[in-house]
């Protein structure tokens, strides 16, 4: 796999704009007009089948959006139960939205990457609030390397990586 | 890049860290810097594994592993635990970029070896004081 010298100067937003372009261009027309789901539905309407032909690169952007959305809430609905917690979490938050803003351009405008409509239950302590983030964001951490070893481009699997490293350093961070 | 230049790459990488890591080991104190010099022997330990990994990796792919330089060069000063953690935290930064151009010219297990190693000298960054980024290992 090769890269071209000046892909080592862009930013991991501009990466992932310009690969996008390609990849949604080639979809764009299959996704207008649809309410869509996302595309590790088995739903087997017309919509929904569309998604899943997604490039490939493009339904690896959608899952790591939804996951870093899913992250994101067990966050915030943690510092707002535990509001002392928000100095020790707030480094995930602003890291989950870098990481979000940096992948959106990937995803299709009509792609629906909510999240589980079930809420986020905070555990019913501190400590035991605090353990479940902790295991949210291993586990997102996990999720983004294995993501990362599925994107066909090498820029991306790159960008995935570095969110996979953030989410390592902010636990590293917290098990000061 | 291909998937041997790039490996080639983190590997002369990690001979310069070890030899770097190795020194300001050397200049550290496990009774005045604890904590530092437990840091230091950590990275030193897994620079030297990553740079035997990546012999291995280069080896399966049929080349010949890039030999170490006879040395390196080695920051000014290094007389303070603050010098020492920063000069660490410089081969780090270094070392995490090689990383970051490995996973982007390779896939399957040689990508796989490099987020895993991405993310452990990700993490010896914040312990030599670093702070956290949000895309450790990007280009720029």
């Amino acid at each position: 796999m090769t890269r071209s010298t000046d892909e080592g100067q862009r930013t991991p937003g501009r990466a992932v704009d310009r690969r996008t372009l390609l990849l949604v261009g080639a979809v764009g027309v299959t996704l207008t007009g649809c309410s869509l789901n996302n595309p590790f539905s088995t739903e087997r309407t017309p919509a929904a089948e569309a998604v899943r032909d997604l490039s490939p690169d493009v339904a690896v952007a959608v899952e790591a959006v939804t996951l870093l959305l899913a992250a994101g809430a067990a966050v915030e609905a943690t510092t707002a139960a535990y509001p002392t917690l928000d100095p020790r979490l707030s480094g995930f938050a602003a890291t989950h939205r870098a990481h979000v803003a940096a992948l959106s351009a990937a995803v299709p405008d009509r792609v629906d990457v909510s999240t589980d409509p079930t809420p986020y239950v905070v555990p019913p302590t501190r400590p035991a609030a605090l353990a479940a983030v902790r295991r949210s964001e291993t586990s997102l951490q996990d999720q983004l390397v294995g993501l990362a070893l599925r994107a066909e481009s090498g820029p991306f699997a790159r960008l995935l990586g570095t969110m996979s490293a953030a989410v390592s350093q902010q636990l590293a961070v917290l098990a000061r | 890049m291909t998937p041997v230049e790039a490996l080639q790459a983190a590997l002369a990488a990690e001979h310069a860290a070890v030899y770097v890591v190795g020194v300001l080991g050397a200049r550290s104190s496990p009774s005045r810097q604890p904590a530092l010099y437990a840091a230091l022997t950590d990275s030193y330990r897994e620079h030297r594994r990553s740079r035997d990994q990546l012999s291995v990796l280069i080896t399966k792919h049929g080349a010949v592993p890039v030999a170490a330089e006879v040395a390196y060069a080695v920051p000014a000063g290094l007389r303070t635990a603050a010098e020492l953690s920063d000069a660490a935290l410089q081969v780090e930064r270094r070392i995490v970029k090689t990383f970051g151009q490995l996973i982007e010219s390779t896939t399957g297990a040689d990508r796989r070896w490099a987020l895993v190693a991405l993310n452990a000298a990700a993490v010896r960054q914040v312990e030599f004081r670093g702070t956290p980024e949000m895309f450790p290992g990007s280009a720029t």
